[in-house]
């Protein structure tokens, strides 16, 4: 039986490291990101930043859709919105600015990376950056708006099509705009989509009619949000100075949740593709137990969670350790205490994918749900406003794993190394949610 | 479990599947099927699409519990038995389950494993399997690089690994190019032959199973409507031949049909159809409307009203015989027959003769 369990497990974890967007998604793109973050990051060891103020030339050929214009929110992210005097007016509301990130300034924000200036025509941009005035030119095409609108009807992300036009003189610069221009649009249609989809599906839900227009705002406020994520980091203060404020143990610690839960219903949402590919039935036909099944999935789930958030902690671990010039373990020095950590984290978000797989009909609503679950426990981890606004719901924390896993690798970061508590309600989420998953599965008597 | 000398390995009794839509109809798939499968022979299950057959094959392997009724595999019942009457039977699903980023081997040595073999046992039967199927150069391959048939082939080649004593196979050749139709066809009879396997076979092509199978159910909305070996369910339709005579857009006399009763010895029925053009509402008034015509598939225009496509089929108890004095007689009376079939009774035919439709509908 075991063998079985594992064989499962196996094409999971196989399927997962030879798909190349995959590890890219899981974990290239968060190191880049990180990366990006540290070096535009000034005051990050000698005092400046080795790479700074690349010259790029953006261009707007958005035409928006359904009162919404991606391109717009993007160029906002490199061009600040008071700059160039040549900018059109925008026909959108711009990317409200939230309370806390008008009353905090970003720490850091892609026009220190960057040195942006906004054009109309795409082919004079080329001919800058043929010319040399440009290290690339960002080309947002005109359907960019509509391929989100599009992509949310087929429930499929589909990465855009920005072009981004790099200088073969200044490589390395042209390179890493083209991996911050491809995390934007990511992230920007990831909150879109998953944006729409929620509150499309509360609004069937509950029957609520005319949502219309609150769905639009609400979703172009998340996905401003979200895109906003990528290009800067919101300043925490953490009780008085941060003067040892290390990007990557901010980026680390609180995106670190974030990344195992989106893989772990990722990859629990495969027992939906499986069905639909017919492999799952092959599964079921054969002489396996139905528990057996599900047993080499959360393997197969806990593993590639666990690689990630290994790989992850390597990597910012190396990069920051680069930066700085010295060793620096992003949490700590107590890797006991971290990989308890790690796979306490892997097995609380594993529980929470099986359980949206369970939940799901097919991938694509499961992974709808896992977004939804994702923001509330977001929400309940205080990843969004403070959780003692709760009040008397505060008990509701205690079910989202974001509270405990970010909870417990600040700690780590913050070299306290107590995190028993966190361990354990991790541990004990996981069993619970795989445990329902259990029975749901069960229950369903037709595959 | 003996009858006669045939010896029973799958016994269906009241076998019901009734599925809840969304909208709260009801589906009544399956409506009770009762059904014995002796070792050794090819039983083909044959119906038209909707009929019920892949409903009744996901029973049978453990996917869909049934409404009411029970099946048992070689004794062991399929609800309560479940894991060892799944040890016994290989299954070749409708739609290709493979995992596509995978290789065939991969997929095979998958499966393998699902089928409780391992090691040194597993690699002999992936391997056997590869040249059954006529696979091995292609064996590190991706599945999705092959063609639709080499997918068919894996498709079929996974459900034979263990090498169960049963195999089902779901309407292997829909959607197969000729070549790969024979082929798979070719396969179903070497898995008898050779490997001595019990084959339950569905297929909405009459020809396939009359080539195939040792008996027949032929199954409609739900319900076996006759089952026997091809040879007695065709004498339930008598030993008549069916002649079919095309004659496009000419008007045909009664006397015509009249004269191939009374004059032909053997004829036993004489009848004219023909499908009129009738153009779609609103569009009376167009003079000239394009319409696809069945036969040919080609497009061409015609007039409301006009007839098209016209047939007078003829039941004979000799039908190639009575053929030259038909046409002899068609000439006489100025009527052109553009082309002639001759129809032995078959599957088709039984089918037509129960339900009065035709299979391919
Ligand atoms: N999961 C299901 N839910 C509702 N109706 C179904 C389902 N599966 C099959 N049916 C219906 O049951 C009938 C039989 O389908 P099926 O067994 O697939 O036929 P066949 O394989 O002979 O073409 C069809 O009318 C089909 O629409
Ligand atoms: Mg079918």
């Amino acid at each position: 039986m075991l063998r079985k369990i594992w064989a499962i497990a196996y094409v999971n974890l196989y399927q997962t490291f030879t798909d190349r967007n995959l590890i890219i998604i899981m974990i290239v793109t968060p190191l880049v990101l990180a990366t990006i973050i540290s070096l535009a990051f000034g005051n990050l060891g000698s005092g400046s930043a080795p790479i700074q103020n690349i010259p790029v030339a953006i261009v707007n050929l958005d035409e928006g859709a359904s009162g919404f214009n991606g391109g717009q929110i993007m160029v906002e992210a490199f061009v600040p919105p008071d700059g160039e005097p040549g900018a059109p007016a925008s026909q959108m509301p711009d990317c409200p600015e939230t309370e806390a990130a008008a009353s905090t300034a970003p720490a850091m924000s892609l026009t220190d990376l960057t040195d942006a200036v906004l054009l109309d025509d795409a082919a004079a941009a080329r001919a800058g950056v043929d010319e040399g005035s440009y290290a690339a030119a960002v080309i947002i095409p005109a359907d960019f708006s509509q391929k989100m609108s599009y992509s949310l009807a087929d429930r499929q992300v589909e990465v855009s099509s920005i072009e981004v036009y790099g200088s073969s003189a200044s490589p390395i610069s042209a390179s890493i705009i083209r991996s911050v221009v491809e995390g934007f649009a990511n992230q920007l249609l990831t909150g879109f989509v998953a944006a729409q989809a929620t509150i499309e599906t509360i609004g069937q839900q509950f029957g609520l009619a005319g949502m219309g227009a609150a769905a639009a705002n609400l979703s172009q406020a998340i996905a401003c949000a979200s895109g906003r994520t990528i290009v800067s980091i919101e300043q925490q203060t953490v009780e008085g100075e941060q003067a040892d404020f290390n990007p990557l143990v901010l980026f680390g610690s609180a995106q670190a949740v974030f990344f195992a839960l989106f893989t772990a219903n990722a990859t629990a949402a495969t027992i939906l593709e499986e069905r639909r590919n017919g492999t799952l039935q092959r599964m079921v036909i054969s002489p396996t137990p139905r528990v057996m099944i599900l047993f080499g999935k959360l393997v197969g789930t806990f593993l590639i969670v666990l690689v990630q958030l290994i790989f992850l902690f390597i990597g910012f671990t190396v990069i920051g350790s680069l930066l700085e010039g010295q060793f620096q373990s992003i949490w700590g020095d107590n890797i006991i205490a971290i990989a308890l950590m790690l796979v306490a984290t892997t097995a609380g978000t594993a529980g929470v994918g099986m359980i949206t797989a369970a939940v799901g009909k097919t991938a694509e609503q499961a992974n709808i749900i896992g977004s939804i679950v994702s923001i509330l426990m977001g929400i309940l981890g205080g990843a969004f406003f403070a959780v003692n606004a709760l009040g008397d719901f505060e008990f509701l924390t205690r079910l989202s794993v974001v509270r405990w896993g970010s909870e417990g690798f600040s700690k780590l970061a913050g070299g306290d190394a107590n995190i028993l508590t966190n361990v354990i309600f991790l541990a004990i989420l996981g069993a619970l949610f795989f445990g329902i998953s259990l029975l749901m599965f069960n229950r369903r008597k037709d595959v | 479990m003996q009858n006669g000398h045939k010896q029973v390995l799958v016994e269906v009794r009241g076998l019901k599947k009734t599925f809840k839509r969304k909208d709260g109809t009801v589906v009544e798939a399956v409506k009770g099927i009762d059904l014995d499968i002796y070792r050794g022979e090819v039983f083909s299950l044959l119906g038209p699409n909707g009929a019920g057959k892949s409903t009744t094959i996901s029973m049978l392997s453990g996917l869909l519990s049934p409404t009411e009724g029970e099946a048992k595999i070689g004794g062991y019942s399929i609800t309560t038995q479940a894991l060892e009457a799944k040890k016994l039977l290989g299954v070749v699903p409708q739609e290709i389950a493979l995992y596509p980023t995978l290789s065939a081997r991969q997929n095979l040595e998958f499966f393998g494993r699902m089928y409780g073999l391992h090691g040194s046992e597993l690699a002999k039967s992936v391997d056997e399997v590869l040249d059954f199927i006529d696979l091995r150069e292609r064996h590190k391959d991706r599945i999705d690089t092959f063609s639709g048939g080499m997918k068919r082939r894996v498709n079929i080649g996974v459900g034979l690994l263990h090498k169960p004593q049963l195999v089902y196979m779901d309407e292997p050749t829909v959607g197969v190019d000729p070549q790969s139709r024979r082929r798979i066809l070719d396969t179903v009879i070497r898995l008898k032959e050779e490997r001595k396997m019990t084959v339950l076979y569905t297929t909405h092509l009459m020809e396939e199973s009359q080539e195939l199978s040792s008996r027949v159910g032929i199954i409609d909305y739900g319900q076996i409507i006759a089952l026997g070996t091809v040879g007695e369910l065709i004498q339930k339709v008598g030993e008549e031949d069916r002649l079919i005579f095309s004659v496009g857009e000419q008007q045909v006399p009664d006397a015509l049909l009249e004269r191939f009763r009374t004059e032909v010895p053997g004829i036993t029925s004489a009848s004219y159809a023909a499908s009129e053009f009738t153009p779609v509402a609103g569009l009376e008034d167009s003079a000239e409307l394009v319409i696809e015509k069945r036969s040919t598939g080609a497009m061409r225009v015609v007039r409301s009203g006009q007839v098209m496509d016209g047939e007078i089929t003829v039941h004979a108890k000799r039908g190639r015989k009575a053929l030259p004095e038909l046409l002899r007689i068609a000439d006489e009376m100025g009527v052109d027959i553009l082309s002639v079939e001759v129809r032995e009774p078959d599957l088709e035919a039984v089918f037509l003769h129960l339900t009065g439709r035709a299979l391919r509908e």
